[in-house]
């Protein structure tokens, strides 16, 4: 192999290389700003980054913000900071967004009438919680 | 999204790293895990309301 052959060799690598990594940095701001409300155009960088397929980019945050509602939930019951009717109401509301988040994510493709439903759901959610 | 929220993100993702190694693979799908964290949240909040319900 001639140098000249090795220079561009090594130089072709430290390339892929850069840019590898700033594909990677790149994505890593994408799936921050991801969690937060994202503006549309750093969505697809999650998607890249975070998920196979847009399905989990669009509702890894909603299905989390689930978990996390019926979390709080748990312990505001058992505290006495929520009274049972309403944790019964919350939970109802959280399965309803629970059934529109499985429903909008299937074959790989967004149904984004069934995301919606869930977001209403979720933020009848919030609002049992916040209520306290 | 807030902390309580990131974190939860975050181990769902952790959980869903460790078993795309476990199995051999090289993509994670974090929605199982998420799917099985709300089912476990799930149980814990009907346990609760349950047992205020029994001792009200």
């Amino acid at each position: 192999m001639k140098a000249v052959s090795v220079v561009h060799w090594v130089r072709d690598l430290v390339t892929a290389a850069l840019i590898g990594t700033a594909l990677l940095l790149l994505g890593a701001c994408g799936s921050a700003q991801q969690l937060g409300s994202a503006p549309r155009a750093l969505q697809v960088q999650a998607v890249a980054t975070l998920a196979t397929n847009p399905c989990e980019a669009a509702t890894a945050a909603e299905y989390t913000a689930l978990i996390v509602a019926r979390n709080t939930a748990a312990r505001q019951v058992r505290d006495g900071r929520l009274a049972v009717a309403d944790a019964v109401a919350l939970q109802g509301f959280a399965d309803e967004a629970r059934a529109e988040l499985d429903a909008a994510c299937r074959g790989g493709r967004v149904d984004e009438g069934a995301l919606a439903r869930a977001r209403v759901h979720q933020a009848e959610v919030k609002q049992l919680l916040g209520s306290r | 999204m807030n902390i309580q929220e990131a974190e939860a993100l975050a181990s769902a993702l952790y959980k869903a790293i460790d078993q795309a190694r476990a199995e051999g693979r090289t993509q994670v799908e974090v929605l199982p895990q998420l799917k099985a964290m709300d089912d476990v949240a799930r149980a814990e909040l009907q346990a609760a309301i349950d047992a205020v319900s029994k001792a009200g």
